[in-house]
């Protein structure tokens, strides 16, 4: 019974988001559905291609781009061997297709936008990103697009949070 | 990937709550799943002496047919709602799951967590809006205790702004 979903995953490369992409990928993912990895940066006001994609965020960027170095050098974005290895898994695996997107901007807004942009059947995100504080059982972002993301949103818990 | 994983369902027989749990029946729940609705009942008064043991450790798990029989289910003072029954016994029919409930009695807040711990669960989806407003506004949303508090994936399930 192939729905052809599109799931979002909130990528930071912390350690939140990876188990997140994980589980996404085990259950919830199913064949023919589409993936979303997506990346927000923080504003930079100076290079002209992020001024043109701030608005819309970037182009979709397949799998088969994305883990091109050069490519990720030119999106300004470090590519992570787990998670490439995981969104390739899950290419071959669950016959799935995957895509990148990145936004410039605040966390909080992009993903709710991207949730109306890319039209996000659901957005899995970890519950702590890259953010100082360690004592809080939730971030503000995820807390943000908890409650004002227009789709269902998982949310999976940081390992070694409060009480793990 | 095959299932054999516990998903679990918060139930309070709300407009919501049966978004929630359609949103499971046809995103989450897979071949081999168990399914299990929980729902929290007041602490309560109760002169049946089985209720009493099992305010404390929760009903035992209620198989499908029993939950579609309204006399066992008075004995628990519980009343599934036609539509939650057709939806989960649908789901029953055309997906190879075992579906039951289980009921406890006390804070939902912290009840749906222990159910988490000790059911246990593998993965939650709550809707966000069972508690009236004031209550809410009393007592703060379940669903934003349990994705706090509970130790494994939660998926909130917004309802649509129509609904009461």
């Amino acid at each position: 019974m192939t729905k052809d979903r599109n799931i979002g995953v909130a990528m930071d490369f912390s350690k939140g988001s990876k188990l997140a992409l994980k589980w996404a990928i085990d259950n919830l993912l199913e064949k023919g559905d589409t993936l979303y990895a997506i990346h927000v940066k923080p504003p930079q006001g100076a290079e002209s291609r992020n001024l043109l994609w701030s608005t819309t965020g970037s182009p979709l960027i397949p799998l088969v781009e994305f883990r091109d170095p050069a490519v990720a050098k030119k999106y300004e974005v470090d590519l992570d061997p787990e998670i490439l290895s995981s969104l390739d898994t899950a290419e071959r695996q669950k016959q799935v297709t995957v895509a990148a997107k990145l936004y410039w901007g605040d966390a909080r807004e992009k993903l709710c936008e991207a949730v109306e942009d890319l039209k996000l059947d659901c957005l899995v995100m970890g519950s702590r990103g890259l953010g100082a504080i360690q004592r809080v059982l939730m971030g503000s972002v995820t807390n943000h697009v908890l409650t004002n993301a227009t789709c269902p949103v998982t949310v999976v818990k940081d390992p070694g949070a409060h009480g793990f | 990937m095959e299932g054999g994983r516990r998903v679990g369902v918060a139930v309070d027989f709300s407009k919501c709550s049966r978004k929630a749990l359609k949103w499971a029946v046809e995103n989450v729940v897979r071949d081999g799943d168990h399914l299990i609705l929980v729902t929290i009942r007041p602490e309560g008064y109760y002169e049946e002496g089985e209720v009493q043991l099992w305010e404390v450790t929760g009903s035992p798990l209620i198989p499908l047919p029993q939950l579609c029989e309204p006399a066992i289910m008075k004995k628990y003072g519980v009343n599934p709602d036609p539509e939650t029954l057709d939806i989960v016994s649908t789901a029953a029919r055309q997906k190879e799951i075992v579906v039951v409930m289980k009921i406890y009695w006390g804070d939902p807040r912290e009840k749906i967590c222990e159910a988490i711990d000790k059911v246990p669960l593998d993965c939650l989806v709550i809707g966000n809006r069972g508690l009236g407003k004031i209550k809410r506004a009393i007592l703060g949303s379940v669903s934003n205790y349990v994705v706090n508090n509970g130790s494994c994936p939660v998926t909130v399930v917004k309802s649509t702004e129509h609904d009461t």
